[in-house]
């Protein structure tokens, strides 16, 4: 009883047919205007696959890119450290340290590797207190070798106050304006002055 | 294994057919006439726009039923419908409902998702299966929107009668 009643309710429920013929219109001239459908039309599915194809490779490439920076770029994220409350990149520490007498402090062995594979010439030393001029030029494969040692952690960064007791080699290098010396000795530590 | 088979059907024709059940839908969502008018209009243009491909006549009218409801939603739930109908309202439904029944006066007072479903179960003659596939709600859900809407249904019609 409630559906036929609710049925014969709606039937008396008609959309104009003015509305009808401005509805048929309506949808005539959009199609005319560039709409999409006309029975299935190749225009329909060749738009379609152009904006999900346009879409799809908007998304891969912001992807890629994303994927770029952080795999290729990974230095970036690992340069960055936290100094004085603020985000500050070894570049920037570098140069501070340059600012401030060259006292290499946070970044030492960094700067070191950064450094010796370029300036440095080493010396082999016979004592603790031998001046660079006595020590002997090391030959260019045992220079590489303690390069290498270095570059590879070998070695760690002591106070620069503390004696140094047992030197095995000595070098030097330029930093702005100024000279920075330091000492390797047998203990695998690198002394800096 | 099962055929596929393209089913075409031109917006023209989808007018043809349907168009008189979008406007039903539309209207027993708004009741207004103006506004099933444009949401009747909006669902034909989004259905010469949609490129998807369909099984058959009863998939196409599924579809426009849905986004006929959307379309309805997205206007009832503006900040401007709610504003600007809320005094227009009672006088259209009173003007548009006065030849019909308590029947159709009670559904025009249920809640708009009741509203929906009966519209769908007692009009359109959709099975509850059908009606979840096409609203995209959980079948249970369904039955239970359909069980409170009868309720509220014999509340108001305060007769015995068969809903």
């Amino acid at each position: 009883m409630f559906r036929e009643s609710y049925q014969k309710d709606n039937e008396m429920i008609k959309p104009d047919a003015e509305f009808l013929e401005r509805l048929k219109e309506t949808v005539v001239k959009e199609q005319e205007e560039g709409g999409l459908r006309e029975g299935k039309s190749e225009v329909s599915d060749n738009t379609s696959h152009t904006a999900y194809m346009y879409r799809f490779a908007v998304v891969a490439a912001c992807l890629l890119f994303v994927i770029g920076v952080v795999v290729f770029r990974k230095d970036i994220w690992d340069s960055v450290n936290y100094k004085d409350g603020g985000l500050k990149t070894k570049a920037v520490l570098k140069q501070m340290n340059k600012e401030e007498n060259n006292s290499l402090e946070d970044e030492q062995l960094t700067v070191l590797k950064e450094l010796i594979g370029q300036q440095v010439v080493f010396y082999k030393l016979q004592s603790a207190n031998q001046e660079k001029e006595d020590g002997c030029k090391l030959p260019k494969k045992e220079a590489q070798d303690l390069k290498n040692d270095i570059l590879s952690d070998q070695y760690k960064i002591v106070q620069e106050e503390k004696e140094l007791k047992t030197p095995v080699y000595y070098a030097v290098w330029s930093v702005g304006d100024k000279e920075i010396h330091f000492a390797v000795d047998g203990d695998g530590h690198i002394w800096i002055q | 294994m099962k055929e596929h088979t393209s089913f075409t059907m031109t917006v023209e024709e989808a007018v043809e057919q349907f168009s008189t059940d979008v406007f039903r839908m539309a209207y027993a969502r708004t009741n207004n006439k103006t506004d099933a008018e444009d949401i009747t209009q909006e669902t034909f243009i989004k259905y010469m726009k949609e490129t998807k491909s369909f099984e058959d006549a009863n998939h196409v009218k599924a579809w426009l039923l849905r986004v006929t409801i959307n379309q309805s939603i997205n206007l009832v739930t503006s900040a401007w419908y709610r504003k600007s109908t809320a005094m227009e309202e009672a006088d259209a439904i009173a003007k548009e409902i006065e030849e019909k029944s308590d029947v159709y006066y009670a559904v025009m007072k249920l809640p708009q998702k009741y509203k929906i479903v009966i519209h769908l179960y007692y009009y359109e003659g959709y099975s509850v299966q059908e009606i979840s596939s096409i609203l995209g709600i959980k079948e249970s859900t369904i039955k239970s929107q359909l069980k409170r809407a009868r309720s509220r249904l014999k509340e108001m019609l305060k007769e015995d009668i068969d809903v």
